[in-house]
């Protein structure tokens, strides 16, 4: 079972990881086509804007469920770092269970916001390409994002120390460096 | 207690529900919640305690959050930045102004302060300035007398830099979200980037000359040296030039400037260069990703609930009482820094943007201000949040960096503050500082 | 009870005229029961969003572009196709007003969507700008006009000869000054308050189409309401119409002379007959288009059906211009 689990965890990681990279290196070869096409050819990419909007839709959901999954939030810890070892534990029990639900009824309101898009038949301008295909990864990141979290309450709750994810405890998290 | 009962109750007043919905994110936050939740929770309770509306525009508003096309600009810069940061470019750029200002009195730290301007001219970000510049200078600093706290806190301020000078995440964020051209504060943002980083420059030979006497002066380097720190610095000077020349030539759009200028920094530093392999890149893109991600999860969700306040029209019922309409602009402006300036204070700078722009925007566009003032003054806000207590990113950032607690890092920063200030008081008085550039260009 | 009407335009546009008129109706005719509020552009997100919005009731009414609505309602860009319903303001306006395949086929599609359409308005010819006179598509060529990002204006463009740019809003003045583009596509009034005419040197009438503003409200409150309310709606709707239509008129004149005021040396190409029709011939091609991305919205076993209709709802359109005119 353990095993399963962490064959499974591995593998929506690596997924995670080869849609942010694919989408960050696409949004580069897209835009720069489009400006050199225009600029050298006389030729635009119709659908360049739409397509960095999709790319953006997924490296925002899918990033956020990796985000989650390396404990990389952006929190404001002044007082938090000020308690105790008992008091942080608590804390982030709380905070873990409580994150998590709220982004579980997030998904959940994505899947029904996803199934009007599909209902209304939205088609995106440029393409005329059904907006419900792509913004179907919206669920699948805040459900991933909700995932990591209340496995990290469980951790909390089962498992000595403080957990940010399943595989992240509070304080092995790089800082975000932009 | 007519008033809690009113909270209670779900009250459709303005300032029952800016108060209840203030305090509930503020606890939040400083319950060391992720940024999301509180906005998250705010946008929540207004729909579902005070309008009983549907919650699902939630998630419709934070794809709007992130569909302006102007955005895909943040990724580009913060992967150009990491690519440099990687590679040899923070080095170079340094080694040219420490060929020059070095050996003079003062001249570590304008070096340090000078280089932050530089790199933040390549540079999207003002915590890969603190990052890169940081890392190398600090060393030095210490090495040559300069206490700690002034060290972190001039490397953290003059990172700020980076926020106006182009590119700058702040100033596209900025553009996007008041709906001003990008291209236009770019080159609005240089000015007040150099008289701020003129006025630490200045600070800098001030603190150096009383305390003197603690202070090692470095040896003066040779021409033959200067000219090999020209030679080293020239490919990274290629890279404002390739931006602010692009844009203004009319070859591209400032977003597309974004993405050359990642193509510029894989050609450097992985072809010219050779320092970076394929497995760098792809690292830098992941990491890109990432951030990115955190970032815009907060600007998706910082939509959701700044549609819910424009949706029972509370900013416009709050600034009511300040009769911001017909006042003058100095006034006007005075206001929105003032704004921008406290609510940086406590929350992160994205956040604040992304909340009180649009409250902001309505009132620019009635009177007489040009936006792209305004959009200067904002991120000067922006900036000085960052590196103000008690919270900043680049605090945090140093803290994790320099591996220094809190208060240490914090310690040195009020003469910046004061001159962080003074800075936005000039540009209230002196809007050309911003605007001279801007309008020498469009001419 | 608040009413809410989101438009997807700014303070004293066309459209906010004609939600302020709105406003102000409802409000004498409920004896100040009713208050509309009226959200400007972005206030409530995209002109996505606010379409979303009604359609699922957040919101009561709206007011978008034929472009816009076309996300959702696909057969109404037919009065998106050039030259289909020309610039004559009168014919425009009765078309617009009380033309049975817009208020009877075109309404039924709104319906699907949960939306009822209430009235359609012209907000003044769409007028090409550019740095060099264009008569014809030879003087298109290598031009690249700045068009909001669909399929008909974006083909529209291509068959003209022209290179069709999208660029989002905030960009297009620096980019029309920096040449980045060359031109773009613009009611009058709505160019000058955008001060697009600073940056462009020709501005040309090509008789082609009107900029035509739609507004809907949510279809199930509105069949909710009680008659008397229902009546309120639609008396609100002609009054604004008719205060949509002079401003409309008006402010297009009055920015015209703004503009040659403040632009003494741009030049106003007014296309002949004889250029128009070159224009017009191309224009046929895009009925096709208009067949296929009608066609594409709907599942394969509709979609000979929808193309179909979608034909007879454009010819049928021609015929009504043509026998207004
Ligand atoms: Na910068
Ligand atoms: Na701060």
């Amino acid at each position: 079972m353990k095993t399963l689990l962490l064959t499974v965890s591995r593998g929506t990681e690596l997924i995670e990881k080869c849609v942010i990279i694919c989408a960050i290196l696409l949004m580069m070869v897209n835009s720069t086509a489009n400006a050199i096409g225009r600029y050298a050819f006389d030729r635009s990419i119709f659908f360049s804007e739409e397509l960095n909007q999709f790319l953006i839709v997924a490296v925002t959901f899918v990033g956020f469920a990796y985000a989650v999954r390396k404990g990389r939030n952006i929190r404001m810890t002044a007082l938090y770092d000020s308690l105790n070892d008992r008091s942080k534990k608590a804390l982030l029990t709380l905070i873990s269970l409580a994150t998590g639900l709220l982004l579980l009824f997030l998904t959940y309101k994505s899947v029904f916001y996803v199934l009007e898009i599909k209902d209304i038949n939205r088609l995106s301008p440029a393409l005329q390409f059904p907006v419900y295909i792509v913004y179907s990864i919206i669920p699948i990141g805040l459900g991933m994002a909700s995932l990591q979290f209340l496995i990290a309450f469980v951790m909390n709750v089962t498992h000595e120390g403080r957990y940010l994810s399943y595989e992240i405890k509070d304080g092995e998290a790089e800082d975000i460096g932009v | 207690m007519e008033f809690l009962g009113d909270v209670i109750a779900g009250e459709l007043d303005i300032y029952v529900m800016t108060f209840t919905l203030v305090v509930v994110m503020v606890v939040l936050l400083f319950l060391s919640f992720p940024m999301v939740v509180p906005l998250a929770i705010g946008a929540l309770i207004g729909l579902l305690h005070f309008s009983q509306s549907d919650t699902g525009v939630i998630i419709q508003q934070m794809v709007t959050g992130i569909s302006p096309n102007a955005l895909i600009a943040v990724p580009m810069f913060i992967l150009a930045a990491d690519i440099m940061a990687r590679g040899h470019t923070a080095n170079n750029l340094l080694g040219l102004i420490e060929a020059f200002f070095g050996h003079r009195r003062g001249g570590l730290p304008i070096t340090a302060c000078i280089s932050c301007t530089l790199f933040g001219s390549v540079s999207g970000s003002t915590q890969a300035t603190v990052v890169s510049v940081g890392q190398i200078m600090r060393p030095k600093l210490l090495k040559a007398g300069y206490k700690d706290s002034f060290v972190m806190a001039l490397i953290i301020n003059a990172s700020d830099i980076a926020f106006l000078i182009p590119p700058s995440i702040g100033l596209i964020l900025y553009g996007t979200l008041a709906n001003t051209s990008v291209g236009e504060l770019f080159i609005a943002g240089i000015g007040p980037g150099i008289v701020l980083a003129l006025l630490f420059s200045a600070y800098c030979y001030v603190y150096s000359v009383y305390q003197g006497d603690q202070i090692a002066l470095v040896e003066k380097k040779t021409t033959a040296e200067r000219l090999q720190s020209i030679r080293k610095a020239l490919l990274p000077l290629g890279f404002p030039a390739l931006i602010v020349g692009g844009i203004y030539s009319g070859a591209v759009t400032p977003t597309e400037a974004a993405s050359f200028s990642v193509l510029y920094a894989l050609i450097v530093e992985c072809v010219i260069y050779r320092e970076l392999k394929l497995n760098d890149v792809l690292d830098a893109a992941l990491s890109t990703g990432l951030i990115t991600a955190v970032v815009f999860i907060l600007v998706g969700m910082g939509q959701a609930f700044s549609w819910y306040i424009s949706f029972e029209q509370i900013p416009q019922g709050l600034l009511e009482p300040l009769n911001l309409e017909g006042a003058s602009d100095e006034y006007i402006l005075f206001v929105i820094a003032l704004c921008f300036f406290i609510g940086c204070m406590f929350v992160d700078s994205l956040v604040v943007l992304v909340i009180l722009t649009p409250i902001f925007v309505p009132i620019v566009d009635a009177s007489g201000l040009d936006p792209v003032l305004v959009g200067v003054m904002v991120t000067l806000q922006m900036a000085i949040g960052s590196a103000t207590p008690p919270f900043g990113c680049d605090i945090f950032t140093a803290i994790a960096i320099f591996n220094k607690p809190y208060l240490e890092v914090i310690r040195g920063t009020f003469p910046f503050i004061v001159i962080l200030m003074l800075m936005s008081a000039l540009l209230i008085f002196f809007p050309g500082i911003a605007l001279f550039l801007r309008d020498l260009a469009l001419l | 009870e608040t009413w809410k009407f989101a438009s997807e335009e700014d303070k004293n546009d066309v459209q906010d005229i004609f939600a302020q008129a709105f406003a102000e109706t409802i409000k004498e005719e409920s004896g100040g029961d009713i208050k509309v509020r009226i959200y400007y552009y972005g206030q409530l997100g995209t002109e996505n969003d606010i379409v979303e919005l009604t359609s699922k009731g957040t919101v009561q009414f709206v007011s978008v572009g034929t472009g816009h609505l076309g996300s959702y309602v696909p057969e109404v860009q037919a009065l998106s196709v050039p030259y289909v319903l020309g610039t004559d303001v009168e014919v425009v306006r009765n078309v617009l007003t009380s033309s049975p395949t817009i208020y009877q086929d075109l309404s039924a599609k709104f319906e699907k969507v949960n939306l009822k359409l209430l009235t359609m308005i012209s907000e003044g010819e769409m007028v090409w700008g550019a740095n060099q006179a264009i008569r014809s598509p030879a003087d298109f060529e290598g031009q690249k006009i700045r068009t909001f990002t669909s399929t008909i204006p974006v083909e529209t463009y291509k068959a003209f000869g022209a290179t069709p740019t999208p660029l989002s809003w905030g960009e297009v003045y620096g980019a029309l000054q920096l040449k980045t583009v060359d031109g773009m596509v613009n009611p009058i009034y709505f160019v000058y308050n955008a001060k697009w005419h600073e940056v462009q040197d020709y501005l040309m009438f090509p008789g082609q189409q009107p900029y035509v503003g739609t507004v809907s409200t949510n279809n199930e409150w509105f069949n909710n309401l009680s008659a008397g309310k229902q009546q309120m709606v639609l008396k609100a709707t002609e009054v604004a119409e008719q205060a949509a239509h002079e401003y409309q008129l008006k402010i297009n004149n009055e920015n015209m002379d703004k503009i040659i005021a403040e632009r003494p040396d741009l030049q106003v190409v007014v296309l002949t007959e004889e250029e128009r029709a070159v224009f017009q011939e191309l224009s046929t091609t895009l009925h096709e288009t208009f067949y296929g991305v009608v066609e594409n919205a709907y599942d394969d076993a509709d979609k000979a059906s929808a193309r179909e209709n979608a034909q007879k709802i454009l010819q049928n359109l021609i015929q009504e211009v043509q026998a207004a005119s």
